[in-house]
């Protein structure tokens, strides 16, 4: 499973480049999750992004994993989702991991509200 | 990378679909993509064929890890019928029965937004099964597990609508 990693206006962005996060990938996405943000440099974002742009489906083992990566980051720092297509939005409303995940319509939404936070 | 299919899609009637693969050999993805692409082709709904996926995904993972419990090699076998603008499904494997023989009642794990570190990492299978589908029903006969059930616009949960 590829996943990219940046640190762009002072966020960790992880770029899932997979069609579905499933039951068959879901430990490997985990693993790449893990060794991206713990890479140096990472820990400097305190707000990771996990950018779900590429990826169509997303089952209840994948959905584990996503909390299970919030879980690595630790109490400081915050995972937010952006660009869930359709299918990942519905699953992200029927279990209401869309009530606790911070979601924005894509990255640069994301970035440009991170830029807008600048001095405070 | 292997060509061989890990699956077959029987489409000889383009509206009942008949398809069957072994457990343990990554099927499931790539066969309910083909068979995401072929519901659109036929014209179904994009909230109808969204919905059948998350279903179907759960159930035949279920199956993979459950009834076959992660062993490879199981015969699994669906059949799916688009007509009158619902999807009637069928499921049929040779696994072990569910635990006592019921169905999950699929209760939906809560999360505390302020304690990430208690947040469920499971369970949210059989809760969005029972949110998405209606009519589902399930039948052990002498080796065989059979589970049906009905996706339809009126068994899909609303926005905003609590539970």
């Amino acid at each position: 499973m590829n996943l990219s990693y940046r640190v762009e206006e002072g966020i960790g962005v992880v770029r899932v480049h997979a069609p579905r996060i499933d039951a068959a990938v879901a430990i490997q996405f985990k693993d790449r999750f893990s060794a991206v943000t713990g890479e140096p440099g990472a820990a400097i974002a305190d707000t990771v992004l996990l950018d779900l742009e590429e990826v169509e489906f997303l089952d209840s083992s994948g959905l584990g994993a996503v909390v299970a990566a919030r879980k690595l980051l630790g109490t400081g720092r915050t995972l937010a989702l952006a660009a869930l297509q359709p299918a990942v939005a519905k699953v992200m409303r029927l279990t209401h991991m869309d009530r606790i995940f911070p979601i924005y319509p894509d990255a640069a939404a994301a970035l440009a509200g991170a830029g807008g936070r600048g001095g405070g | 990378m292997r060509a061989v299919p890990r699956y077959r899609i029987d489409l000889t009637d383009p509206a009942r679909c008949r398809l069957g693969f072994r457990t343990g050999d990554g099927a499931i993805g790539p066969m309910l993509s083909e068979l995401s692409r072929h519901l659109h082709g036929l014209g179904v709904g994009r909230e109808l064929v969204e919905d059948g996926m998350i279903a179907l995904a759960e159930i035949l993972n279920n199956v993979e890890e459950h009834a076959y419990a992660g062993q490879a090699g199981g015969c699994v076998h669906v059949e799916l019928a688009a007509d009158d603008g619902a999807l009637r499904c069928a499921v049929e494997d040779l696994g072990a029965p569910m635990p006592g023989g019921s169905l999950p009642s699929g209760t939906m794990p809560a999360s505390d937004p302020a304690a990430p570190e208690s947040w469920p990492e499971g369970g949210f299978g059989w809760a969005m099964v029972r949110r998405l589908v209606h009519d589902i029903r399930y039948v052990r006969t002498e080796d065989r597990n059979r589970l049906c059930f009905t996706i339809s616009p009126a068994s899909a949960p609303r926005r905003g609508t609590p539970g």
